[in-house]
C-alpha cells in the first residue's frame, strides 16, 4: 500500500536536504513549475521524481523512486521545502501529511503544492490553516502552488481561504 | 428514484412478527413463573419494538399504533421505571394474542383493528398514564414572510469530525436553502498552540454564517440535526435581537396513535396454511447426495442393459438391490423434508396451560418431552387442535383443584405431560395427567342415561374408555366453555382418524389418565398388510393391525342377529367378513380356513376375515375420490408391485360397519 | 457506486434497505447484529454503515463505539436507525461516535435521500 512507500522518502529526503545548494533560497512562489525535476504542472498525476538541487539548475540528481499520486514528497530547495498534497487529501488518508508538515516546519519557506488535490475535507483544511499559522509565528512563509479547483472550492465554502492565504486566482 | 415495491417483504415480515410474538410470549411466561432477568425484559421489548418498526415501515398503521403503546410501557419496564407485575404481564399476553389476530387479519386483507384491539389499546394507554394525543410537535415551521435569513454561529466541539460529520457537507446543504455567506471562519482559542500537539482528527474551528433567504427555522435547524452534541449552535433570525438558542432541536414528531374506528371484523379468519416450509440445509444436502447415488445406479443399470445376457443376471440383481436401496433412501430423505419438529406445536401449550390455570383455579406443572420428534408438516398442522382439546380436557376434568389434591394426599400442583416419540413406523403423542382418572361411575351413569348401555351392565375399562369418545357425551353437569359441551372427544378421534391415526385412553382411578394418539409418519405413504380376498387384494394399514390369527371353528360364537364373535384378549370381538363387505367372489368363507386380522380404531376392535396374508409393503396412497368416487370402508387405492390395483381398507369405516349401528354416529 | 453495510436483526427491514439501495446502484452487505457487522467491517472498508439500535448479541451503539476504534472507520459515516419514540438513543448513538441517524419508519425514498446526503 501507499503507506509503506510514504515511509521511505523521508529518510532519503533528509539526506538530500543535507546537500543544500548555495544558490540561496529560491522562492517557489510560482505558478510556473520550477525546474527541479519535479513533475511540471501538466503532470499532476504523474509520479513525482524526487531530486535534489545541485549548484547548477540543470544538474539533477534523480532518484529511482517514484511515488504514487496520493503520497507526499518533500523536496529540498535551499532553505525551502515543498509539500505536495495528495489527490485524496482527506482525514482518513492523511497519515503522512501531518508528518510532512511537521518536518517542513523547520524550513523558512514552504511551498504547498495543491495542484493534485481532488478531494479534501475540513480536517485537512484545518491542518493546513494551523500549519500556516505556526509557520507565520516562527517567521517563515508559506506559499501556494496550484492549488486545485477542488481545494479552492472547499476552502471558500468553509471561509478558510483567507486563513490559508490562498491565491485569489485559480491555478494554472 | 420511483417508489420501491415493498410487498415482496410482507410475508417475511409477518413470519418475523409471529416468531417475535412467540419469543415475547415465552419470555412473558417465564417472567410470570418467577424468573427474573433483564434478558427476558430485553427480549420482550425488542420483539415489540421490531414489530412496531416493521409495521410502520411497511405501512401497517393499525399494528404500528397498537404496538407503539405497548412498546412504550415495555420501554419503561426496561429502563426500570415500571415493574413487570402480574397485571402488566397478563396485559402483555393479551397484547400478544391481539397482535396475532391483527396479523392474520392483515394477511387476509380484512380490517385490522377491531373492538377488542381498541379496548386493549385504551387499557394500555390508561396504564401508561398518557394522554392519547401526540407529544408536543417540534418547532412550528411556517416561515413568516418577514424572515430575511438567519445568522448562524457554529462552534465545533473537538470530537465533531470524528463522528463523520463534516461542516463542508453541512454548508453545502445550507447552500441549497438560500444564499450562504461565510462571514468569518476562525480558529478557536482551545486549539493547541503548536502543530505538534495537534490531533488532526479533532476540530478547533468556528464560523459565523449568514443564510439569506426566507427559510424556515426548522429547515435550517434540520441541516444541523446530526451535529447535535458535536457543536455549539446559535441560530438568530435576521433583524431580530440576538438571542441564543439551545442546540438544534431533535427532528421527528411522534405519530399520533391511529384512532381507528371499532369496526366489526369478520368472524373467525380462516387459517392460512403456509405455502412454504423451512428446511434444514442438512436435509437438502442429504437429498442431493441421494440423487447423486441414484444417478450412478441408473447409469450402471443402463450400462448393463446395453449388452445384457443371462450371464449378467447376478450383476443385474446386485444393481437392482442398489436401486432399491437408493430409492428407499431417497424416499426417506424427501419425506424428511416435509417433516418438522413437533416442538412448534408444543410451544403453544405453556401459554394455554397458563391461561387455563388462571381460569380454572388449578395449578399445573407442564412437562414437554420429545419436542424434537419430527412429523410431516400437514400432520403437524392438524394435530394441534386435537392436542389442545386433550390438554383442556385433562386440566378441566382430569386434574383436581389444589384443595382436592391435597385432600387426596397428592401435591398441590398437578402434572401434565406431553410426550412425543417415534415407535415403529409411527409417531406416538401422549397426553398424561396425574389427576383423578376417568370417573367410571359417572361415565356409566351417563351412558345408561343415554341408553347407550343397559342398566347394571358391568363396564370394562375398555368400554368406559370407548364411551367417552361418543359424540355428545359429557359427564359435566354444565358445559364449561372449555370442554364438556360434548363436542370434544369424538371430534378429536375423527380428526386423528382423518390423519390416518388413532387415539386411545388408559386410566387409573385416582391416579390419572393417559391419552395416546398414534399417527403415521406421513399421510401419503402407509405401511400396509397385503391380504387376499378372493382374487382381490386389500391392504390393511399396519398402524391399525393388532394381530393376525387363524381361528379354530370352536372359537367362534354366533350371536343373535346373525353376527359372529370370537374371544380375543378377554373381550369378544365381532368378525367382519371382508368378502361379504366387498362382495368378493371366490373367497374363503370358512373362518377356520382364512385368517382373521384384528384391527383397531381407537379402542374399538374388529376381526377382519381374509383369505390369506400375502405380504407387507409400503403403499403410496392414491385417492379413490379423485378418480372414481368415495366408497365407504375404503380409504384409497394403490398399485402393487405386480402392477395390479389394491384397495386400502379404511379401518375406522370398516370397524363401524362391523359393529353395526348400535353405537355411534 | 458506494459500498454500504446494513445492520439490522429484522430480515424484512434489512431486505428492504438492501433492495432499495441496490436498486440505486450501491453495493450492500448485510449483518444481523453488531458483532457480525464488525467482522464484516474488517474484511473491507465500507463507505457508509446503517445500523439498527436494538439487536441481539451486540447492539448498534456498542457496535458504533467499537467501529470508531478501528482506524479505517474513523471518518466513515455511520447512521443509526432509530425510532421517534426513543430520541435519547440518537444522542447515545452520537456520543458513541455515530454520524447521525435515520428515523424509523422511513420509506425507500427517504432512505435514498439520506444516503445521498451523506455520501455527497
Amino acid at each position: 500500500m501507499a503507506l509503506k512507500r510514504l515511509l521511505k522518502p523521508p529518510i532519503a529526503s533528509r539526506q538530500r536536504r543535507q546537500r543544500k545548494s548555495t544558490d540561496g533560497a529560491e522562492q517557489m512562489a510560482g505558478k510556473r513549475g520550477v525546474k527541479h525535476g519535479v513533475a511540471a504542472a501538466p503532470q499532476r498525476k504523474a509520479p513525482v521524481t524526487d531530486t535534489s538541487i545541485a549548484a547548477s539548475p540543470a544538474a539533477e540528481v534523480a532518484t529511482p523512486e517514484t511515488l504514487a499520486p496520493e503520497e507526499t514528497a518533500v523536496v529540498a530547495v535551499a532553505g525551502s521545502a515543498m509539500v505536495a498534497l495528495p489527490a485524496d487529501c482527506r482525514m482518513s488518508t492523511q497519515g503522512g501529511l501531518m508528518a510532512e508538515l511537521l518536518r517542513a516546519l523547520d524550513e523558512h519557506a514552504i511551498v504547498l503544492d495543491g495542484q493534485a488535490v481532488e478531494r479534501i475535507d475540513t480536517a485537512a483544511l484545518q491542518l493546513l490553516a494551523l500549519f500556516r499559522r505556526e509557520v507565520n509565528t516562527r517567521g517563515g512563509t508559506v506559499s501556494w502552488r496550484g492549488p486545485s479547483v477542488a481545494l479552492h472550492e472547499a476552502a471558500n465554502l468553509l471561509g478558510l481561504a483567507t486563513l490559508l492565504e490562498l491565491p485569489a486566482i485559480a491555478p494554472v | 428514484m420511483g417508489t420501491v415495491d415493498l410487498t415482496q417483504f410482507h410475508r417475511t415480515f409477518f413470519a418475523e412478527c409471529l416468531e417475535g410474538l412467540e419469543a415475547m410470549e415465552a419470555a412473558l411466561l417465564e417472567l410470570d413463573g418467577g424468573a427474573s432477568g433483564s434478558d427476558l425484559v430485553d427480549t420482550i421489548f425488542r420483539a415489540a419494538h421490531s414489530i412496531k418498526g416493521g409495521a410502520a415501515t411497511f405501512g401497517f398503521a393499525d399494528i404500528a399504533a397498537f404496538t407503539h403503546v405497548a412498546e412504550s410501557l415495555l420501554s419503561e419496564v426496561r429502563d426500570g421505571h415500571r415493574a413487570a407485575d402480574p397485571e402488566l404481564i397478563e396485559l402483555m399476553l393479551q397484547v400478544v394474542d391481539c397482535l396475532r389476530g391483527m396479523i392474520e387479519r392483515t394477511r387476509a386483507h380484512q380490517p385490522v383493528a377491531n373492538a377488542d384491539s381498541e379496548a386493549l389499546r385504551v387499557e394500555l394507554l390508561r396504564l401508561a398514564g398518557a394522554a392519547a394525543g401526540p407529544a408536543a410537535a417540534a418547532v412550528p415551521t411556517a416561515p413568516a414572510p418577514a424572515v430575511r435569513g438567519w445568522q448562524i454561529r457554529l462552534v465545533a466541539l473537538p470530537h465533531m469530525l470524528q463522528t463523520g460529520n463534516d461542516p463542508l457537507r453541512v454548508f453545502r446543504e445550507l447552500q441549497a436553502l438560500g444564499r450562504l455567506e461565510v462571514k468569518q471562519a476562525f480558529v478557536l482559542e482551545s486549539a493547541p498552540g503548536s502543530l505538534a500537539q495537534l490531533d488532526p482528527t479533532q476540530c478547533f474551528l468556528g464560523w459565523e454564517l449568514c443564510l439569506h433567504g426566507a427559510v424556515a427555522r426548522a429547515d435550517v435547524a434540520g441541516v444541523f440535526d446530526w451535529l447535535e452534541g458535536d457543536c455549539e449552535l446559535t441560530l438568530t433570525a435576521l433583524a431580530e435581537r440576538r438571542a441564543p438558542v439551545a442546540n438544534a432541536p431533535a427532528a421527528g414528531v411522534p405519530p399520533a396513535p391511529a384512532a381507528t374506528p371499532a369496526s366489526k371484523a369478520a368472524a373467525s379468519v380462516g387459517s392460512v396454511s403456509g405455502g412454504s416450509i423451512r428446511v434444514d440445509i442438512d436435509k437438502v444436502d442429504a437429498l442431493i447426495n441421494m440423487m447423486g447415488e441414484l444417478v450412478i445406479t441408473q447409469s450402471m443399470l443402463s450400462d448393463l442393459g446395453e449388452h445384457f445376457d443371462m450371464t449378467q443376471l447376478p450383476r443385474l440383481r446386485d444393481r437392482l438391490v442398489h436401486l432399491e436401496r437408493n430409492t428407499r433412501e431417497l424416499q426417506e430423505s424427501v419425506m424428511r423434508i416435509r417433516m418438522l419438529p413437533i416442538g412448534s406445536v408444543f410451544n403453544r401449550f405453556p401459554r394455554l396451560v397458563h391461561d387455563l390455570e388462571r381460569k380454572l383455579d388449578k395449578r399445573v406443572d407442564l412437562q414437554l418431552r420429545g419436542e424434537h420428534t419430527e412429523l410431516d408438516k400437514t400432520v403437524l398442522e392438524k394435530i394441534g387442535d386435537p392436542l389442545v382439546h386433550l390438554v383442556r380436557n385433562a386440566i378441566d376434568h382430569g386434574l383436581e383443584t389444589p384443595a382436592q389434591r391435597v385432600a387426596a394426599g397428592k401435591s398441590e400442583v398437578g402434572t401434565l405431560t406431553l410426550d412425543a416419540h417415534h415407535e415403529g413406523g409411527n409417531i406416538v403423542v401422549e397426553v398424561s395427567d396425574d389427576g383423578a382418572g376417568l370417573n367410571h361411575a359417572a361415565i356409566a351413569a351417563k351412558a345408561q342415561q343415554r341408553g347407550l348401555i343397559e342398566a347394571d351392565h358391568d363396564l370394562s375399562d375398555d368400554e368406559i374408555a370407548e364411551l367417552i369418545f361418543q359424540p355428545g357425551f359429557s359427564t359435566a353437569d354444565q358445559a364449561t366453555d372449555l370442554s364438556g359441551r360434548g363436542v370434544g372427544m369424538d371430534v378429536v378421534r375423527r380428526n386423528v382418524r382423518d390423519l390416518g391415526g388413532s387415539v386411545g385412553v388408559r386410566s387409573a382411578t385416582g391416579k390419572g389418565s393417559t391419552f395416546t394418539i398414534t399417527l403415521p409418519l406421513t399421510l401419503a405413504i402407509i405401511e400396509g398388510l397385503v391380504t387376499a380376498v378372493g382374487s382381490e387384494r386389500y391392504i390393511v394399514p399396519l398402524i391399525s393391525v393388532v394381530e393376525s390369527l387363524r381361528l379354530h371353528p370352536d372359537a367362534v360364537r354366533k350371536i343373535a342377529g346373525g353376527g359372529e364373535v370370537f374371544s380375543f384378549r378377554n373381550a369378544y370381538l365381532p368378525i367382519l367378513r371382508l368378502h361379504q363387505a366387498f362382495s368378493c367372489a371366490d373367497a374363503v368363507t370358512a373362518i377356520e380356513r382364512g385368517i382373521v386380522v384384528v384391527v383397531e380404531d381407537g379402542t374399538r376392535r374388529v376381526g377382519l376375515l381374509v383369505d390369506a396374508l400375502v405380504g407387507q409393503q409400503q403403499a403410496v396412497i392414491k385417492s379413490l375420490e379423485a378418480h372414481y368416487r368415495r366408497v365407504r370402508g375404503i380409504s384409497g387405492a394403490t398399485v402393487l408391485s405386480d402392477g395390479s390395483v389394491a384397495l386400502i381398507v379404511d379401518v375406522g369405516g370398516i370397524v363401524q360397519l362391523g359393529l353395526g349401528c348400535k353405537q355411534a354416529a | 457506486m458506494a459500498k454500504i453495510l446494513a445492520v439490522d436483526d429484522s430480515v424484512s427491514m434489512r431486505g428492504m434497505v438492501a433492495f432499495t439501495l441496490r436498486g440505486a446502484g450501491h453495493e450492500v452487505a448485510e449483518a444481523e447484529n453488531g458483532q457480525l457487522a464488525l467482522d464484516l467491517a474488517q474484511t473491507g472498508t465500507f463507505d457508509l454503515v446503517l445500523a439498527d439500535v436494538n439487536m441481539p448479541v451486540m447492539d448498534g451503539i456498542t457496535m458504533v463505539r467499537a467501529m470508531r476504534a478501528m482506524p479505517a472507520y474513523k471518518g466513515v459515516p455511520i447512521l443509526m436507525l432509530t425510532t421517534e419514540s426513543h430520541t435519547e438513543k440518537k444522542l447515545e448513538g452520537k456520543a458513541a461516535g455515530a454520524t447521525g441517524w435515520l428515523v424509523k419508519p422511513f420509506d425507500p425514498d427517504q432512505l435514498l435521500a439520506t444516503v445521498k446526503r451523506v455520501l455527497g
